[in-house]
């Protein structure tokens, strides 16, 4: 009932969404081979759009969401941030379980069970991580991930207006999770878009430097964010086991291009051009020729 | 006599059953303490809290040394590689290695705030690789440990080389290989563009 109006302006915020995805061209896919293999692999058709929803991702981060983070930052100590955090995170837990289940893992379901009930009722409504104290660690789940879990295919990229990127189907389960949270039979809307405002500065808050960083660092920052939120879901997806995000092509790191190359210019190293003196170019099948 | 035979058998099979877990294979205890042995020279500069001249060289020694630089960088071209003039390959590979250093020196001199890395177990990687797990312990104990995987390999003729480093399991080369290769889809494959493009970043890079 008291979510009633917040369905109407989620709906809406989704029709106007989709109505201007609709109606933006896609990309053209490349006629060159090469170019027709990384369009393929990036799985980013509609990119142009995209790229737009990007730039005002960026400035909206700029001039809104990142002074906030820093004035939160700046303003809180570590502490009550920390407290503020694992409210938050417990706030979570309702969502994680109902996930935990629908993924059929029972055990990581009652993990999630009893951190919520230890935390709330001992951590004084998850201000503190006594469930963590005894051992029982922390993760999250989302209906994105249980889609995946499902068999659903990520399906294009999209970068959503404030969430940031996603897919296809994680913008789906990111409807779900909204729509399904328990916490909506207790709150309106404005009590969970004001967790939504605080989860989003204390996320942006913990990750100031590192995407500074990349932004400075990365020669095209919008595929580099792609590339790394595909790499980060499907980790977690699989919950972290190790080494099931490594996808086919680089597992074999034996280059026949190298090779292929190697057969015309066998020894790249006494090259004319001595115009590379940072780089012994060591070639990898070539026989050293020292 | 029965008992000490049995006591030195006893011996014998405990001390076997104790070496039995770490008994990876030499090629992966060897992998450990290179992947050790290069980063801790890392962290003490880190540490040290060096200018940044000082840091980058360090960090470009031990890339030198430590990586198959040249896989890596052709990696992450793609199929552009063989795309390449002889002369762009040349450049291309030196301005990679100038971005890798700059890259890395700054991203961890920004993050680093008294961390450790406690190299854990290591599994064979194919035929002449290995996979060598580690986490990055922060000093406050609050910190989730932080999970990196050095993906080495046995390079004839140079010893064991890094080839990828995957924190929680996000591999470094495959994203930068996803970098590079999207600005040469979205650019047509204008292989002179991307190398601008990259001179650029170094410069602006090495100057800040």
């Amino acid at each position: 009932m008291k979510n009633k109006s917040f369905f109407r302006f989620s709906a809406r915020i989704c029709g106007v969404a989709l109505a201007a995805m609709l109606m933006t061209a896609c990309a053209t896919p490349p006629t060159d081979p090469e170019a027709r293999k990384a369009f393929d692999e990036a799985n980013d058709p509609l990119e142009p759009t995209n790229r737009t929803i990007f730039e005002f991702n960026m400035a909206f981060d700029k001039y809104l969401l990142k002074p906030a983070a820093e004035g939160y930052r700046w303003s809180l100590p570590d502490d009550t941030r920390a407290v503020i955090r694992r409210v938050l995170q417990n706030l979570r837990a309702p969502v994680t379980f109902g996930n935990d289940v629908l993924q059929g893992n029972m055990g990581r379901a009652m993990e999630t069970l009893m951190r919520m009930t230890v935390n709330t009722v001992m951590g004084m409504g998850g201000m503190f991580d006594v469930a963590g104290q005894y051992g029982l660690q922390r993760h999250e789940e989302d209906f994105g991930q249980t889609l995946a879990v499902w068999g659903f295919d990520e399906g294009p990229y999209l970068m959503l207006p404030i969430f940031g990127p996603s897919n296809i189907r994680d913008a789906i389960g990111l409807g779900v999770d909204s729509v399904a949270d328990p916490l909506g039979w207790f709150l309106g809307w404005p009590e969970l878009a004001a967790r939504a405002v605080v989860e989003g500065v204390d996320k942006r808050s913990q990750v100031i430097e590192p995407l500074d960083e990349l932004e400075r660092t990365s020669v095209d920052f919008y595929a580099t964010i792609r590339s790394l939120y595909r790499q980060r879901r499907m980790d977690e997806i699989n919950n972290g086991a190790p080494g099931m995000n490594l996808p086919a092509p680089s597992i074999s790191y034996d280059f026949p291009d190298d090779e292929k190359i190697a057969e015309p210019t066998p020894t790249p190293a006494p090259a004319p051009a001595a115009e590379t003196p940072a780089t012994p170019a060591p070639s990898l099948v070539a026989k050293p020729a020292s | 006599m029965i008992r000490r035979a049995f006591l030195s058998g006893l011996f014998a099979v405990s001390l076997f059953a104790l070496t039995a877990p770490a008994s990876a294979g030499p090629l992966e205890d060897e992998s450990r303490t290179f992947v050790k042995g290069l980063a801790d020279r890392a962290i003490a500069v880190l540490k040290a809290d060096a200018p940044k001249a000082q840091r980058d060289k360090v960090f470009e020694d031990l890339l030198r040394e430590g990586f198959d630089v040249k896989a890596i960088a052709i990696f992450c071209v793609g199929g552009y590689w063989n795309k390449m003039t002889e002369q762009e390959r040349q450049e291309y590979l030196s301005l990679f290695e100038k971005l890798i250093v700059q890259t890395y020196s700054s991203r961890m001199a920004s993050v680093y705030n008294g961390q450790n890395l406690e190299i854990g177990a290591a599994r064979p990687d194919g035929k002449a690789g290995a996979w060598v797990t580690s986490k990055i312990v922060s000093t406050n104990v609050a910190d989730e440990p932080i999970r990196i995987d050095w993906r080495v390999r046995q390079v004839d003729g140079k010893g064991l080389k890094i080839i990828d480093v995957v924190v929680t399991n996000i591999s470094m080369v495959v994203t930068q290989r996803d970098d590079f290769v999207g600005i040469l889809q979205r650019n047509n494959g204008n292989i002179p563009e991307f190398i601008g493009m990259l001179r650029d970043k170094v410069a602006k890079l090495q100057t800040t």
